[in-house]
């Protein structure tokens, strides 16, 4: 592991960067994800990366810790050239990554995947309660209270990505990576990230922070750097600059908040639960009116994903007094019944449950209208590729083209075809205005592409539809919704109405 | 899908603990009703001496599907096991009686040619990256083409040692079977292997999310070559007891020793840790496999029962995993 390393980070600061990357390079194909990049992290600093869906930031991260190689450049630690070739390496060297997507052994528990690959020995066997105890020690210092002992298949999504987290900090390391901490963590979660962020920096480490909010940038970050196109197009302190300004550099336009206006149709209900419970999680009420973009608050695995799912069609264990949703007086009984009456899902957790890996852009947009985009059970080739190019360009999607694998794309734009598949079915199938459940449907989406998909959500929903919103970002649900129904303790409590909305009224409901 | 992944911390237990009882239990619970069952149906199930002959039928197809069983714990396939054993049994039949050497070089020769022909399918996964299902199909038929080469396709008839035979009838302190003995010692090491080292801990790892495992700086391909060479090392050794018992290099003795050890490691993924291959959970399924067999033997079943009951128990133990939907197979 990283040897001494206890020099005042003042007198680091001058000297060499713990973590330079000079030149990078890296193309795919026809795209270079990386085209020359310079950045240099120092002791106690925390550095911020930002850009777009798709800039380059993620594959950047790949090769400064080994996993992806360089097609050019290098990478020197402590102003010494080092040679990266597998995570391992780079665990050597002193570089600890939490990665966009969890590495997280699902069968093993909390202690085990905080140690995984470093496990205590005892006569050449791993000592399990030595073992136990180090990782205790470790949630205890950052004020972790998950319980360690339960297999990691059945904590939060939130829970993961904090022992992931806490995984990469147990290496002891003297660079800290974190990409995207926090997309998947509550509002209260990233606060304490910060905290324990901020007692790293203090004794010394580099932290390379990636996000898409910037309040998070500047709020807790030294420094600033802006990727756009594989290129970095800024890089300073954050005193210096503004979020306007980064987010214009990001995305290469200004995002101005549009006005709000409720669309609520006041007679028309569209979606009316009365003491329905779907797995854990009970509902004493819940409406949503046509034309109404109405928001249910909680942390991320609080129940809410059952819930949509189930009104979707999943076949989670639900009972209903009494359930309206669309034209269907009932709960719906197959997925097939909830499309065909005009209800569509964007799921969360994309990769697995709205994307066909092995497929294209293009064939993944058609998935959800394959029959109106046939006849005679042949597809219709041209409507297809109209349709997705349509698509493409309406949301924005930064691929090479309709035929790139989807699994290509940054996380991002994943998530924008996760929604265009069901922009194509509204196309072609008409009918009713339908009713749209979205469970945290942008997450990992960057500040330019999420602005897209809030007005498109405001555009359905002038249009009449009805649009149930799950997010763990309350920024999000205060900026489009009506109102917020907030969970709390398996309970749908209450519901929070347009002008009492904040952070802290929403924080407050959801402990 | 997985195991439930949105529970909160305070709720979990709130899911009936019965329910999760039965979903960890329900295939040990299964041979218990299959024990019982046969012990009712016919006094002779339940002597002493035919428990010690079902222990001994079973250890042959234990040390293959301990092999085995690493394999899929790390996320591989091994379909050449049985063609590996009989390779192996055929080897150290011939190396006796033709090359009259002796025997712990017939017996430790075998166990390496496997541990080689498992290496090259490791090879091939890794460094060719050939998925290991179609490796370790090609391996089979290579491994048996050896055989054949060796001894054109006729079993090896003779006389072995004395010595070779007591891994097959001997017995320790004059009452436990030796090849049951062989079998206990290879499960316990394979449990210690996969649940107390790191080798083990790597291994399970890589097998339940490769991706995470390379992140977490574990040497996935290592994971993966050592784990089917250990599983060619395991069918080996099957192969090597199998000559001893059946006293004749048959070059198809261990064939049907491919689809029992799949049987028997699907069996142990619906035990004690849902969706997993692990050792202790292969060692009920091959008890299970192993009392059916004696059992409707007993019963003077006609042979062809004895398939269709594996079949279908299979088929019970397999859904009723799914069906409380706490298992996820591949
Ligand atoms: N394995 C791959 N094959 C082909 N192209 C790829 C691959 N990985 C990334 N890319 C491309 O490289 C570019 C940069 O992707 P990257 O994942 O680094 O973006 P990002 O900045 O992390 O975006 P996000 O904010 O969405 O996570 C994208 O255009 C992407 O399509
Ligand atoms: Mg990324």
């Amino acid at each position: 592991m990283a040897p001494d390393r206890t020099p005042s980070p003042a007198r680091q600061e001058r000297g060499a960067p713990r973590l330079a990357a000079r030149v990078i390079r890296k193309s795919f194909a026809a795209t270079r994800a990386v085209d020359d990049v310079d950045l240099a992290l120092h002791a106690g600093e925390m550095l911020a990366l930002v850009g777009a869906n798709g800039a380059g930031k993620s594959t950047l991260v790949k090769i400064i810790c080994g996993v992806a190689p360089a097609d050019s450049g290098q990478i020197e630690i402590d102003g010494k050239p080092v040679h990266l070739r597998s995570a391992a390496d780079a665990h050597a060297a002193g570089i600890a990554v939490a990665h966009q997507q969890v590495a997280i052994i699902p069968s093993l528990n909390g202690a085990e995947n905080i140690m995984l690959g470093r496990e205590p020995l005892r006569g050449g066997l791993i000592d399990q309660r030595m073992l136990r105890r180090r990782a205790q020690a470790l949630a205890d210092r950052f004020g972790v209270a998950i319980d360690l002992d339960r297999e990691c298949g059945e904590l939060s999504i939130g829970e993961t990505k904090i022992l992931d987290i806490l995984k990469a900090v147990a290496l002891d390391p003297a660079v800290l990576i974190l990409d995207e901490p926090t997309a998947s963590l509550s509002l209260a979660e990233s606060r304490r990230l910060f905290t324990f962020l901020a007692d790293l920096k203090r004794r010394g480490l580099a932290i390379l922070f990636i996000s898409h909010h910037m309040n998070e940038v500047f709020a807790h970050c030294d420094r600033v750097a802006v990727m756009k196109d594989g290129q970095k197009v800024f890089d300073g302190p954050v005193a210096g600059t503004s979020p306007a300004e980064v987010i214009r550099l990001m995305v290469g336009r200004t995002i101005e908040d549009t006005d709000w206006a409720s669309h609520a149709r006041a007679g028309e209900i569209a979606v009316h639960l009365t003491d329905c419970r779907v797995a854990r999680l009970s509902v004493a009420e819940l409406i949503v009116r046509r034309g109404e973009v109405v928001g249910l608050a909680g942390v991320l695995g609080a129940g809410q994903t059952e819930l949509l799912e189930r009104l979707a069609g999943s076949p989670h264990p639900a009972r209903a007094a009494a359930a309206r949703i669309g034209p269907l007086a009932r709960l719906p009984r197959s997925v097939d019944e909830a499309i065909a009456a005009g209800i569509y899902l964007v799921a969360d957790n994309r990769v697995r449950k709205a994307l066909f890996p092995g497929l294209d852009v293009r064939e993944n947009l058609m998935t959800g209208a394959l029959a109106q985009l046939s006849r005679r059970g042949f597809m219709r080739e041209a409507e297809e590729r109209t349709q997705a190019k349509r698509v493409i360009e309406r949301l924005r999607v930064k691929c090479s083209g309709a035929a790139q694998p989807v699994m290509e794309l940054s996380g991002g734009n994943q998530q924008k075809v996760a929604f265009g598949r069901w922009l194509v079915r509204m196309d072609k199938a008409g009918g009713a205005p339908p009713v749209l459940l979205l469970d945290n449907p942008t997450e990992g989406v960057d500040v330019g592409a999420k602005a897209e998909i809030y007005a498109l959500i405001r555009d359905f929903a002038r249009a009449g539809a009805a649009v149930l919103i799950a997010s763990a970002e309350f920024g999000e649900l205060i900026g489009i919704c009506d109102r917020v129904y907030c969970i709390s303790h398996d309970r749908v409590a209450t519901c929070v109405p347009r002008d009492a909305l904040s952070e802290e009224r929403l924080l407050l409901e959801v402990a | 899908m997985s195991a439930p992944t949105a529970a909160m911390p305070g709720t979990h237990d709130r899911p009936a603990r019965h329910t999760q009882f039965l979903s960890r239990y329900g295939t040990v619970l299964a041979a218990a009703l299959i024990f019982v069952g046969f012990a009712l149906a016919t006094g002779k199930f339940v002597s002493a001496t035919n428990i010690a002959n079902i222990l001994v039928q079973v250890s042959v197809l234990m040390v293959v599907s301990s092999g085995l069983t690493i394999a899929v714990a790390s996320g591989e396939f091994d379909l050449s096991v049985g063609e590996v054993a009989s390779l192996a049994g055929v080897l150290s039949a011939g190396l006796m009686v033709w090359a009259g050497l002796p025997v712990i070089i017939a017996i430790l020769a075998p166990m390496l040619v496997g541990l080689i022909i498992g290496t090259i399918s490791g090879l091939l996964v890794t460094r060719l990256r050939i998925p290991s299902l179609i490796a370790t199909l090609a391996m089979g038929p290579i491994a048996l083409g050896i055989n054949y080469a060796y001894d054109g396709g006729d079993s090896i008839y003779a006389a072995f040692p004395d010595t070779f035979y007591y891994i097959a009838t001997g017995r320790l302190f004059g009452v436990v079977p030796v090849p049951s003995v062989i079998a206990l010692v290879v499960v316990a090491v394979n449990y210690v292997l996969l649940n107390r080292s790191r080798l083990g801990r790597a291994i399970v790892a890589t097998g339940a999310n490769i991706q995470a495992a390379r992140l977490s700086g574990i040497r996935v391909n290592r994971c993966r070559l050592i784990a089917l060479a250990l599983s060619g090392l395991g069918a080996a050794m099957g192969g090597i007891m199998l000559t001893a018992r059946l006293g004749t290099g048959q070059p198809g003795a261990g064939e049907p020793y491919l689809l029992d050890s799949l049987t028997a490691v699907f069996l142990g993924m619906t035990a004690f840790k849902p969706g997993r291959a692990t050792v202790q959970g292969t060692l009920v399924g091959v008890v299970i496999i192993g009392m059916l067999d004696n059992g409707l033997n007993l019963l003077g079943a006609p042979f062809y029962l004895q398939n269709e009951v594996r079949g279908l128990v299979m088929i019970a133990a397999v859904s009723l995993a799914v069906l409380r939907g706490e298992i996820r197979f591949f």
